[in-house]
This record gives structure tokens, sequence and C-alpha cells, in this order.
């Protein structure tokens, strides 16, 4: 395989590199390639070797490869116990904490009782950076093996490690805890604990505030005083920058509310104004799952947000995701107050050409289900909903439709006169499926009251044959049936038609089945099939599309998750894992990891090139070094009373091998005498100035002290612009050089 | 996410961040893995590739597939993503993920492919400090500094043209100035102690009129972005004018002041001398971060322009119209790259225009397109100084055989708006002061930081239905 060859290049530019920083660098490369994509797991045992390396940046690279690929070499892992021993014995603390992290990352069963005993090292070590690793790796061992961790000394010092002055080791002992004993239900919640984390909550970290929240969420205070101190408290951290704790105390706000049921009003208008904040401030990827929580919020309720409704109108620049949840918002708050205010937003939606057809559809479904909430103001809604279908726009004539049929089943009385009319038309536009049913089934139920009713479904069934929707054929039966019932003389010969075609010519079982269902029906009994097909209807109002109340308040309990985002409950969501499969899986990454698919050659070549041209950098770089004698600092500073003729300069301006262009700009306007003084302080040498209409132009160098490197250049600079010309015989100075002048002139 | 462009998807952490609250993580990978891969092997990367391919419309920036939950974050054409099997709070990893992007930007300078390539090491190296085992630990820049290693590699400066503030006025800086990397020992800067802090002040507006001009919808979203490069932990003093926070009650209506309706704030920020002294005190951390969020709406929000359609005859063949705009800022500013657009009836088939020209030396810098496809009118003013107006007349022709004239007018508009008008702001908030008092006050020789501050005002969405 190809890799081979760039895995060939890595292992001899680390046996040839001795240098420290040299080394590095190879190292550098060997990482980014890691992270490219490109397997280089053949190269553990040489990694491993690096290890032992004092310099603490390779160290943290090589470390970094080893828990990359520790899974594929199990059996050289033995090899870097000793390192990472040595490296927990370190006088460095910095270095003592990788190590441990590293370590316990392999979560290796052959490595287990080392790792336990540098873990309990780790816990009493001087050092609150390796002691709040060691707390994290007390978990990797657990998930290693358990009962090294369970009902031992570990778990009792992580229960003491709480009260630790360090908020980071205070925080992950809580973090550790939880996860050790999820399986019982997570750290035993103790008034004690409690008024510990918050009375030091300030200190945390916002990530830290969010888990302490997620413990308080679930603490059941011991009295009304307990509850009130915890909202009083908590109540600053509405204000906080970060989304999440602001969710976090409102899970807690939410859930204080069954202890003190008669604020409940209060406290959701405290969380009221910081959500609608969020909405607008935090960006369109957070206002999202904002919006869905309080989506959830307003359908339990609905009044607490129905004076803000203009703050879920839609912006233009919103995308579609946004759209979407402000509609179904839109819909919950709706009231007698607002419903003019909200029905004419949308109305304007479906209109607008800049959302898309999805959106316009969505929001023709939406003002059918205020209709359907608000019978009162229906009539408005027959209005809108009339108006776009004179629109002469498919889509939007599709989808009132769809919605006008069921506006027609909830009120039947009041609009059938409106729509009936309309039918024939409507009915040579529209071509979509769900359109075309809602359609003949309003013609069925209803076509009797207007004079070409049957002539309208008749020009459906003489495209019977040709139809390829099972959905829209079985709706066809069903209404002719009706019909025929209604209008006999009209609708006999259709009727006929129509049942031949299902009977005889038709591919869809359920085409079929109905049409002989129907037939014998007709032939058994005339009399009874008329009363099961037109069989009165009951009266209702609400659909059962809707959804369930039962599942908000199951959403309710698992606020602040993505539960709320989804709409469903965890359950719903959750990953199943079947242990086989899992394997399967496992085989499945390891295998493709090897293949080599796409465009790993590109890839490798590319590799390649960086290594070779590593080479090559690397020389240039190891020779300034020498002359530099520091290892990597390259800062530029200037001999004070360097001289240079000016033929000299003139030679060399001529000569130089290098040349580099480089324009940034002043903060503010300077004249000539103050950029002369400003080089001059600076130990720049100024050969030669002159002043050309508006442009300044100088000509000066400088040399620099640490690598003997002389640098001679150009200023051009007009108002606050500036071009620079620098010349010199090694590119990387010159850049550098350039650089500092540009430095020097812009402070 | 649009569109059918290939996009490169940098994976920043597959990880599955074990949760919090201790639902525990069965039968999973248990090792801690970040990679930066961007292999197509990766099942999670094909399963975000595709769903970025196939989403006909925006993808959300949560999703679940297969009970993995992905979470997405976009920044400056890369795609960042978490996955979790655990149903954590989708608002603690959306922070989490742009920390750690905010991190990646601090240490790199800039984020590009470019960069983050070159950083691969560093990266790798932070975020093993900032999340151990999927547990974030420490997210701020300046904390972090000292745990890691790798020096960043910084890229070329980009062209001047890319700037995105004005360079007219004597204190702005470009842009690309805060495209600086906090941990830099190469920088030449840090041996002249050149210390440095942005403050800009960002302000979107979203505003709509009705027909007859009244605004019927106003908001503004604003934001205090601070960027530090103090290397001297010192108090950060902001003066503002008078700023009044909280919700628009009756007390309020006898003082005058600004009043912002609801705000966030960075978690060092103090405000308790607002109220009488005008200040907002913070010790900055190192790096960008947000001061505050905050929004206000109604009469608090100044409308920069105002619209004046007047369609003044619909026959049968033609459309003529008369757009005025008028823009209510000081004069000496000005809007840039000012785009005015509306839609016009399906029947129109070509366009006649003429444009006021107010100042004859204006040549050039204003546009009018008819976009046959999207049945759309652009006019586009470069410039657009405060205390002006702007006039459009244009004959919209329609093709033959038109019957239904009361139909037409329904099809025009809304007209729309997009602008950024640099140095201005829309709530008037002004940043009066910047003041920086080393904490320790023994070293009283340090020179005062170069403290930028830069505004600008941008439509987030603009128009008027007629």
């Amino acid at each position: 395989m190809s890799s081979s060859r760039v895995i060939k290049s890595f292992r001899q530019l680390l046996n040839e590199s001795k240098e420290q920083s040299r080394r590095r660098l190879v190292i550098e490369q060997i990482i980014s390639a890691m992270s490219l994509g490109v397997n280089l797991s053949p190269l553990f045992a040489d990694m491993v070797k690096a290890a032992q390396t004092t310099d603490l940046v390779q160290k943290k690279m090589i470390y970094l490869y080893i828990c990359k690929y520790a899974e594929e070499n199990k059996e050289l892992l033995i090899l870097s116990t000793g390192t990472f021993q040595r490296d927990c014995q370190s006088q460095d603390p910095l270095v003592r904490g990788l190590s441990l992290r590293s370590m316990s990352s392999l979560m290796n069963k052959e490595l287990v009782e080392y790792m336990a005993r540098e873990i309990k090292k780790g816990l009493m070590d001087r050092s609150n950076y390796v002691r709040r690793i060691a707390v994290l790796a007390t978990v990797k061992l657990f998930r290693v093996s358990p009962e090294l961790v369970l009902d031992t000394e570990i778990e009792k010092k992580l229960y003491s490690m709480i009260a630790e002055v360090d908020p980071y080791v205070s925080i992950n002992s809580v973090v550790a805890l939880n996860e050790i004993l999820a399986s019982k239900g997570g750290i035993s919640i103790t008034q004690k604990i409690i008024i510990h984390l918050l009375k030091r909550f300030h200190e945390f970290t916002h990530w830290g505030q969010s888990i302490v929240l997620g413990l308080v969420a679930n603490y059941a205070p011991q009295s009304e005083q307990e509850c009130l101190q915890i909202l009083n408290l908590l109540d600053n951290y509405l204000k906080s920058g970060n989304t999440s704790v602001i969710l976090s105390v409102s899970k807690v706000f939410i859930n204080l509310i069954n202890d003190l049921p008669n604020l409940r009003n209060q406290i959701y208008d405290r969380i009221k104004n910081p959500l609608i904040t969020l909405v607008s401030c935090s960006g369109d990827e957070m206002a999202y799952p904002v919006l869905k929580h309080i989506y959830l919020i307003a359908t339990q309720l609905p009044n607490l947000f129905a004076n803000e409704a203009s703050r879920f109108f839609i912006k233009g620049s919103d995308p579609t995701y946004l759209q979407e949840i402000k509609i179904d918002i839109l819909c919950e708050i709706v009231n007698k107050q607002n419903f003019k205010q909200i029905i004419f937003a949308l109305a304007s939606y479906v209109i607008n050409s800049s959302l898309n057809e999805h959106i316009s559809s969505y929001c023709i479904r939406a003002i059918g289900k205020i209709a359907s909430q608000l019978s009162s103001y229906f009539d408005m809604v027959i209005d809108y909903l009339m108006e776009f279908i004179e629109l002469d726009i498919p889509h939007i004539v599709e989808a009132s439709m769809i919605i006008l049929k069921d506006v027609i089943r909830l009120f039947p009385e009041q609009s059938l006169e409106i729509v009936l009319p309309e039918l024939k038309r409507l009915s040579e536009i529209i071509h979509t499926e769900e359109a075309k049913v809602s359609l003949i089934w309003i013609l069925g139920e209803y076509g009797e009251k207007i004079d070409e009713g049957p002539y309208i479904l008749e020009k459906f069934v003489e495209t019977f044959s040709e139809e390829s929707s099972e959905k829209i054929k079985l709706e066809l039966l069903t209404s002719v049936l009706k019909m025929f019932f209604k209008r006999p003389p009209e609708s006999k010969k259709m009727l006929g038609v129509i049942l031949h075609e299902a009977t005889e010519n038709s591919n869809e079982p359920d085409v079929i089945d109905r049409g002989l269902f129907y037939y014998r029906l007709i032939f058994t009994d005339i009399n009874k099939t008329k009363s099961i097909v037109l069989s009165e209807k009951e009266n209702f109002t609400r659909f059962t599309e809707n959804d369930p109340l039962e599942l908000f308040e199951i959403l309710m309990d698992e606020f602040n998750t993505f539960s709320v985002v989804y709409k469903k409950p965890y359950e719903q969501f959750k990953r199943i894992i079947h242990k086989n499969e899992e394997e399967e899986e496992e085989e499945d990454d390891d295998s493709s990891t090897d293949s080599s698919s796409f465009s790993e050659e590109e890839l490798l070549d590319q590799i390649q090139q960086n290594v070779n041209g590593l080479d090559i950098n690397q020389q240039n770089q190891s020779q300034s070094q020498n002359q530099q004698n520091s290892q990597e600092e390259q800062e530029i500073e200037l001999e004070p009373k360097f001289n240079l003729e000016p033929s000299e300069f003139q030679n060399k301006w001529m000569n130089s091998s290098h040349n580099l262009n480089f324009d940034f700009e002043l903060d503010e306007e300077l004249d000539k005498d103050s950029f002369e003084e400003i080089l001059k302080e600076n130990n720049f040498q100024v050969m030669a100035s002159g002043l050309i209409q508006s442009t300044i132009k100088i000509f000066c160098y400088g040399k620099d002290i640490s690598n003997n490197q002389i640098g001679l250049f150009q200023l051009l600079i007009t108002g606050v612009n500036v071009k620079l010309n620098a010349k010199g015989t090694n590119p990387q100075f010159l850049k550098l050089f350039a650089e500092y002048i540009a430095t020097v002139l812009t402070e | 996410m649009r569109g059918t462009k290939k996009r490169e998807i940098k994976k920043k952490h597959s990880n599955k961040i074990p949760d919090e609250l201790g639902l525990y993580l069965e039968n999973e990978t248990l090792k801690y893995k970040i990679s930066n891969e961007i292999s197509e092997k990766t099942k999670t990367w094909q399963v975000l590739f595709n769903k970025l391919k196939d989403c006909t419309l925006d993808c959300p920036p949560i999703f679940y597939e297969d009970g993995v939950n992905y979470i997405v974050v976009n920044a400056k054409k890369l795609t960042f993503c978490f996955t979790t099997v655990s149903n954590l709070s989708p608002f603690y990893l959306l922070e989490l993920l742009r920390s750690i992007i905010t991190l990646i930007k601090d240490f790199c300078g800039v984020i590009n492919e470019q960069s983050i390539k070159q950083n691969f090491a560093m990266i790798h190296e932070i975020i093993d400090e900032a999340i151990d085992f999927g547990f974030p630990q420490n997210t701020q820049s300046q904390t972090i500094k000292k745990f890691v290693c790798n020096e960043p590699i910084i890229l070329q400066k980009i062209p001047s043209s890319q700037k995105l503030f004005s360079t007219k006025e004597k204190k702005t800086v470009s842009f690309q100035a805060t495209n600086k990397s906090i941990k830099n020992k190469r920088k030449l800067l840090q041996k002249k102690k050149n210390e440095e802090i942005y403050i800009d002040l960002i302000e979107k507006i979203v505003l709509q009129f009705n027909d007859t001009g009244e605004v019927i919808r106003s908001e503004l979203n604003g934001k205090i972005q601070i960027k530090s490069f103090l290397k001297t932990p010192s108090h950060l003093k902001i003066g503002f004018n008078k700023l009044i926070i909280g919700p628009q009650d009756e007390k309020f209506n006898y003082m005058e002041g600004i009043i912002i309706e609801d705000c966030n704030l960075h978690r060092n920020c103090d405000v308790s001398r607002l109220d009488r002294e005008n200040i907002i005190k913070i010790i900055p951390p190192e790096g960008e971060f947000i001061l505050m969020n905050y929004r206000m709406s109604g009469q608090s929000v100044k409308i920069p322009f105002r619209i004046f359609p007047i369609i003044e005859n619909i026959s049968k063949t033609m459309i003529t119209m008369k757009l005025k705009i008028h823009s209510d800022y000081a004069e000496h500013i000005y809007g840039s790259s000012v785009l005015v657009y509306f839609k016009v009836p399906d029947e129109v088939i070509s366009l006649s225009y003429t444009i006021d020209q107010q100042k004859k030396n204006e040549q050039g810098s204003q546009q009018v397109k008819f976009d046959k496809n999207q049945r759309k009118v652009f006019w586009k003013i470069q410039k657009f100084f405060g205390e002006c107006e702007k006039h459009l007349f244009c004959n919209l022709i329609l093709k033959s055989g038109i019957e239904n004239i009361k139909k037409l007018k329904s099809q025009i508009g809304p007209i729309c708006m997009e602008f950024e008008i640099p140095s201005h702001s829309s709530s008037d908030i002004k940043i009066k002061s910047i003041k920086t008092i080393p904490l320790n006050n023994l070293n009283k020789k340090i020179k005062n930081p170069i403290r930028y501050k830069r505004n600008i005002t941008f439509s987030k969405s603009y128009f008027m239905r007629l």
C-alpha cells in the first residue's frame, strides 16, 4: 500500500533527526498526517521510543499519538508503561498531569494495575492540576474495571474532594461520582452538598455551574424557605452570558414550581425575558433550541408569550429551521387579542416569494390549525384561504385545498357556500396527490349541492385507468358511490365504469378489494349500502393528528435536553445497541481504515511533499539557527552604529537575491521628518529620502545583530498607505525584517 | 448550507460526551478520541456530510441519526460538529462547541482551513486541555495558555480589500488587525510592550413599515464584543452615555437615557456602577469575548432609512413608480453597499428608470438592475451619506393583453433594504471612554494600551409592505 512510503520516510526522519527542534517538526508532521486520516499505526514502536524525550512539546504530541493508536498496538503498549511511570514522578506538575491523563485514557485492561496505583497517588498530589486530572481518571478506571472504584476508598475520597478549595477539583469530583454511581442514580444529593456547591457557585466555570444546576434541579428542598432561597440566589444567573447556565436555571425554576404552585406565574415571568433575549441575540444556531423550548413552554402557558407575538415573526435572514419553529410558536400563542396580527403575518409569508414553497405551505397549514383553535374567527381564515386559491400559484392552491377540507369538516355550514362554487376551477389546477384526495373527498361528501358536482367527478373517473396513485383511486371509488346515492341519474353510468375499472383493470390489491366489496354490497342490499355509505358524521373539535397533550408533560420533565428539540421523549430516539451489532460495527470501522478509498493517493502525495519540503525547510532553518545560536526565537535587534557607504548600498540594492513587497497602513498620517526620526530611533539608517508630489520616498537599511543579516528597503508613503520594498539575501529574514519595520512604523 | 457546492467539513471532535447527569454510556467505545479527520471513512463524517448534502432546506444545527445526536456549528465556511449518545442539554453542547471554536480562533489568529491544517498539533493540545474525557475543564484562552506548548503558525496577512470597517476615520483600524494569536512569542510586538484592546459595538436592526410608512415593528439586537491583547492584568472601565437596563415600565418614563429591554452579560462584568456613573467594569480575559448582548425595541431604535414609495399610475401597458429613500443619521458618515430591492408582477417585461443625482460628483455610485428571473428590481447605492435623499423613478413596462389591473398592484413589493453603516449605532449607545488600570498599582509606569473602538449597524430585516 502506498502509505508505507509515507511511513518509511517518517521513520527515516525520526531516526535521523537528532536536534530537538528538528524532531519536533517531524513529530508535528506526523500528527498532521494522522489528523488528515492517514493510518500511521505502524510507527508505534518508533514513537514509543521517541517518548523518552524531555521536551514537553514533543512529549505531548507523542502521547497524543500513542492514545490514538493504542488499540491497534496492544502488544506494544507495555513498552510505553515505563515512560508513563517515570513521567508520573516528574518534578513538573504539567508532565505528571499529562502522563496520568494519557495513561488513563488508554483504558487498557493490562495496564489497570499501573493505572490504579498512579491514580491513587494522583489524588493525593500536591498540585491541583494533577488532582483534577486524577479525579477524572477514576472514571476511566471505572469503565475498565468497576470493582476497583466502586465501594472502595477511591469513592470515599471523591466525596471528600468535593469540599476542596480548587473549583476544578471540586466540580470534577461531582462529575466523576455522578458517572461512577450512574447505575445507582448518580451522586447522592444531600442538603449539605447542595449548600456547599451553591455557596461557591460564582467560582465555577460555566460548565461547572451547569453541572451544579443539574444537581439542584433534581434536589428536593426541604422547606418553602429553602425553595425561596434557591430562587433568589439563582435569579441573577438568568442574566448570565452563557446560554447553558440560563437554561439550567430555568429548569431549576420550573422544577421548583411543584413546591411553590402559587408562584407559578411569577416564576415563568422571570424566565420569559431572558429566553426572548436569547432568541434575538445569540445567533441562529442557539436560537433554534431556545425557540423549541419556548414552544414547549407555550404549550403549557399559551398566554405567557401572547404579547410578544412579534418576536416570533419571520425575518428575511432566518434559516428554514427557525422559520418552521417560529410558525409553530405563533400557532400556540394565538389568542383573541393577537389573532389578527398573527394571521396577517402568516398570510403575508404565504405570498412572500422570498420564502420557499415549503414554508408557504407550512403557513397555510398553520392558518388552518388556528382556525380550529379559534372557531369564532374562522370566517377571516376562510377569506384568506379563498384569496390564496385565487392566486393561481400551484403549491399555494394545493396546500390551501388540503386545509379547506379540514375547515369544511369542522364548520360545514359556514364554509360550504363559499367553497363549493370554486371546486370546478380548482379541479383543473391541482396536481398533487394530497390535494386531489381532499378535493375528491369534498365532492363525495357535498358535491351534490352544486349542479356540476357529478360532472367534475366524472372527469376524474375518465382518467381512472391512467391514475397511478392508489390513494386517489380509493377516495374516488368511495366518492362516486356516495354521489350515486345522492344524484343517481347523473352518476349511474360513472359508477358502472369505475367499478369495472377497479375490479377488472387494476393492479393494486386494495383497489380491487374495495371495488369488489362495493360491488357485492350493492347487489346484496342497496338500501343498507346507502345507510352505511352515507352514515351520519359525529361533530368533532380536535384533530387526532394534533400532538397528544401528555407528550408535552413528558417533555416538560425532560426540559433542557434534546428531547425538547426533537419533540420526542428520550425513549423514542435513544440508541439501541445489540452487542453483536456493535462488534460488527467496530470491525467495519477497522476494515475501512485500512482500505484505501477515495483520493488517498492524492493525500499521500501531499504529505510526501510536506515531508520532503520539511527537509529543505529544515536545512534552511537549521542553518540560520546555527548562526543564531538560539533555539527558536527569531527576533530582530538592529546594530546601532552600523554604516554603509552609498556605493555599497547601491551595489547591494542591485544585487540582492531576494525581494519582498509588503503593503500596510498606518494609524495616522505623518510627515517625512517624523518618519526619519522614528526609523533612527529604532536603529535604522536612512540612506536617502525625498518628497515626490505627496508621496514620501525613503531608502533605508539596517543590520541585525543576532544573525548578521543586512536588510535594505525602500518606503513609499502616500497618506496612510505604505508600500515597502525590502531586499536581502535570506527570504525568512526578509519577512521578519519587513514585519518589524511595519510594527515600528504603525506604533 | 444551500446549494451543491462541496464544502470542507472539519470534524473537530467525534467523541461521545458522557452525561453529567449520570446517564452512562452503555456499550460505547470507552475511549476518548478526538479526531480531526476529514477522511470520508469515519461514520460521523459520512452522516454529517450526507445530511448537509441532502438537506434541500437549511440543515438544523441539532439532529439525530441512529441514536447519535449531532450538534453542528458553522464558522467561517467550516463546519464543526460534536456528537453524543446521551440526552444532554443542547445548550451546554452548543456553548461548548462555540468555546472550542473561539479558543482555536484565539490561538490561531484566524479560523480557516489553512490555519487549522497548519496547527493540528496545537489544536489537539488545546482540546486536550479544554475537554478531558468529554468533560469540559477550562475553556478560557487566558488560563489555558500556560498549558499549551506548541507555537501557532500564523497565516500571511489578508489582502487589505477584505476589510470590514471603513478607514476614513482616524481611530479605526482594519479588521484584520484583530487576526492575531494571543499566543505568539515571535510577534515582535511583545518586545515593545505594545498592548491593544478592541471594543466593537455591533448592532443589527429589524424594521418593518406598513404601506403608510408607519413603523409597525422595530427591534434592535446588539452586542459589545471585546478582543483583548492586554498583557498586564488590568481593570477595564468603559464609560457609556446613560443606559437604563430593564423592561419598559412606567417608572422609567421620566428617566432620560437609552432603555435596554433586556441583556445578558459576561460573567466578569460589573454593572453596579452603571446606574450612577454609567460605567461598566471588567477584568478582561485575554482573547475575544462578548461583554454584553442586548436588545431593545419600539421607539428607542433610531431609524436610519425611511422609504417613501409612490405608485403613480397603473395602466395596461406600464406601471410608473417613484421611490424616495431618506437617510436619517449624521451627515459625515455613510451607509455602504446599500441595496434596495422589490418584487414586481410577473407581467413586467422591462424597466426604464432615471436616478436623481443630487450631486454631480456622485457618478457611477448608483446602479439599477432588473432581474427577469427573480422578478426583482435592484437599486444599489455605493455610498449613502447621512441627511440626504435618493430618488428613483421607474417605468415598469408590461406585456400586452392584461385585463386585471387591480391584481397587479398587490404584486408589487415588499420593498426591502440591506445595508451596513459603519461608525453609527442605531441604539445611540456610545462608548464615551475606555480606561485601563493595572491591577497592581505599584507598577505605575506602564504605558496606556492602544484602545480601539468601532461601531457598525447592519440590517437584519428591513422592509416595507405595500
